[in-house]
């Protein structure tokens, strides 16, 4: 009997990235992990682990059925696994109608919370969803945005309510009990063995300097891409190229108009401003 | 008392079931409302949803209704106090039939199925994976549906395989529908909350069990759509992980059975493995491929 590590994030944030680092970590072995091979990313909204662990079809269940289901889905998880599971989560941090949470703090040994510069997840999420900027402008401030949900032939995923960027991060930051470690993606990206190092410390997996450098090079933004360019990759929605695209901080400078940028950082703010994306008066740090 | 045939089986039940059709005859399988234990005796597995003892399974639908199903012969339902009758029935047509009819010994898959040259061909997947739409698509074009959801196979290796009539009507979403040019006006929710409809497809009688032959396997894939004729392994797997009860066979010590009756059903049919439906622009291109392999 074990305990889960979720990794959660707003779409686009690097949560792919973070876990095939962990799984390469753990597994310490002499080939990059399968990017389609691991088990942490099946679990969280894949409606096929659902599926097969209720025994009924997710779609004949409505929203809020299957929100009261799931904290035990996870608990049942957590029981059968000998070492922690990492599961990825999108979701805000929220409750279930009956008031219970979603992500059981006493299932929890620990929550990675990824946050990445919402200028630059706008100009992702676009590209993701293959819809303008202003449909993905418009996504992230939407208090009651949804994901995933859909029946029939695009229903992969379960529905997952993230509310907006920002109160996707006040819902995890403010959570208790969930032992938060929070993760810049500028910082995977910029110092990439001090901030996974730090990761892996908070979450009691040994990181000697070789193991964190080879869980690196595995999962790496080249290895990533070269696999889904090889195998495809489980997580790419149709009709779009790739799921691992640029990788890069800062590539809303090349893609952001002016006022939309200035619109993202009005809604964004406090959130912006506590994560050091924009300084006191407005203007972009990263 | 209302009396219904369906799958092979006659069926008493005082919950009324408009879906099925008229029966009569000594009951096989009896329907009651009634008290439902929180726990069972002898409980070997038990999920999130369901508590599985030899030859008994309960299954908890919060806020809908828990369901006994016992020996393939009786099922209790003890619905919630604020359960909807739509909701309450959907998963006794669909659940916790199928533990009752697997519990009889049948082989039960989740596949939709049509009649094509007086033979059954069905096609075995995922829930989402495209079965009832593809069966929609071939009723549009004249074929009869054998039923939907539940396939109902009577198999072993000493008698060929047939498939028993089941429920004449298809469970669709509304978007499908639409993809079909059907209008989802007029026709009856499967439950309340969802945008999933029951199209009516069939006659009022029940029809005679129906040798199979082929069944077509969605699989899962990332690649470009492909078909191919399975062999060895690659027609048993498919075939074992469709089973609409998989998750309660261990509790109710019907694995093997549900094994063996798959080893024998693959001895004898032919298997075609279906990848990258996704990736096809509309059910009719799905339809351009499959047709020719199946009228032609």
């Amino acid at each position: 009997m074990s305990k889960i590590i979720w990794v959660a994030s707003y779409p686009k944030s690097g949560n792919t990235w973070f876990r095939m680092f962990l799984e390469n970590l753990r597994d310490d072995a002499e080939e990059p992990a399968d990017i389609n091979g691991v088990v942490g990313s099946q679990l969280g909204p894949a409606r096929n682990w659902i599926d097969d662990e209720l025994g009924l079809a997710s779609c004949e269940l409505t929203s809020d059925e299957l929100g009261r289901l799931r904290p035990r889905l996870y608990a049942r998880a957590a029981r059968a696994a000998s070492i922690p599971r990492i599961i990825k989560i999108h979701d805000a941090c929220a409750c279930a109608v009956d008031g219970n949470p979603l992500f059981p703090p006493e299932i929890t040994l620990a929550t990675i919370y990824i946050v990445r510069n919402p200028l630059d997840i706008c100009v992702s999420w676009a590209h993701h969803l293959s819809v303008d900027l202003e449909i993905a402008l418009d996504h992230l401030a939407d208090d009651a945005f949804a994901i995933g949900g859909e029946p029939g032939r695009s229903g992969d995923q379960i529905g997952q309510v993230l509310t907006s960027w920002s109160g996707h991060v006040d819902s995890w930051l403010s959570a208790p009990d969930m032992k938060l470690h929070v993760v810049r993606y500028e910082d995977m990206v910029g110092n990439p063995v001090g901030t996974f190092s730090k990761a892996a410390q908070a979450l009691g997996i040994p990181s000697r300097k070789a193991a964190i450098s080879k869980a690196l090079r595995f999962s790496s933004f080249e290895e990533l891409r070269g696999q889904e360019e090889r195998e495809g990759f489980r997580e790419t929605p149709n009709g779009v190229t790739s799921f691992f695209r640029r990788g890069v901080v800062g590539s809303w400078r090349e893609t952001l108009e002016e006022d939309q940028v200035a619109r993202i950082i009005e809604t964004h703010f406090d959130a912006m401003r506590r994560f050091e994306y924009v300084a006191a008066d407005g203007t972009p740090l990263v | 008392m209302s009396e219904y045939r369906a799958y092979g089986i006659d069926i008493h039940s005082e919950l009324p079931c408009p879906e099925l059709l008229a029966g009569g005859g000594t009951p096989d399988l009896a329907i009651r409302i009634g008290t439902v234990p929180e726990r069972l005796e002898k409980t070997r597995d038990q999920g999130v949803c369901h508590q599985g003892a030899p030859h008994d399974l309960l299954l908890h639908i919060e806020g809908i209704a828990s369901y006994r199903i016992s020996d393939g012969r009786e099922i209790v339902i003890q619905p919630a106090l604020h359960g909807d009758e739509g909701s309450v029935r959907y998963f006794l047509l669909g659940a916790a039939l199928g533990v009752a009819l697997c519990q009889r010994g049948l082989l039960v898959l989740r596949a939709s199925v049509v009649e094509v040259g007086g033979e059954a061909v069905a096609f075995v997947g995922r829930p989402g994976s495209g079965k009832s739409a593809l069966a929609a698509a071939f009723w549009q074009r004249g074929q009869r549906v054998v039923s939907d959801d539940l396939c109902v196979v009577s198999v072993d290796e000493d008698r060929p395989a047939v498939v028993q009539s089941g429920v004449p009507r298809l469970h669709l979403w509304a978007e499908t529908l639409t993809a079909l040019s059907l209008d989802h006006t007029g026709l009856q929710r499967v439950r309340p909350q969802l945008e999933k409809f029951a199209l009516p497809v069939g006659s009022e009688q029940p029809t005679a069990p129906m040798p199979i032959r082929r069944i077509f396997a969605f699989v899962d894939s990332r690649a470009e759509f492909g078909c191919e004729v399975a062999t060895g392994s690659g027609k048993l797997l498919p075939l074992t992980k469709s089973g609409y009860c998989l998750r309660f066979l261990k509790g109710m010590g019907c694995g093997s059975q549900h094994f063996l009756q798959c080893v024998a059903l693959a001895q004898q049919v032919e298997v075609l493995r279906i990848w990258g439906v996704k990736k096809l622009g509309s059910i009719g291109d799905l339809m351009g491929e499959l047709e020719p392999r199946l009228l032609g």
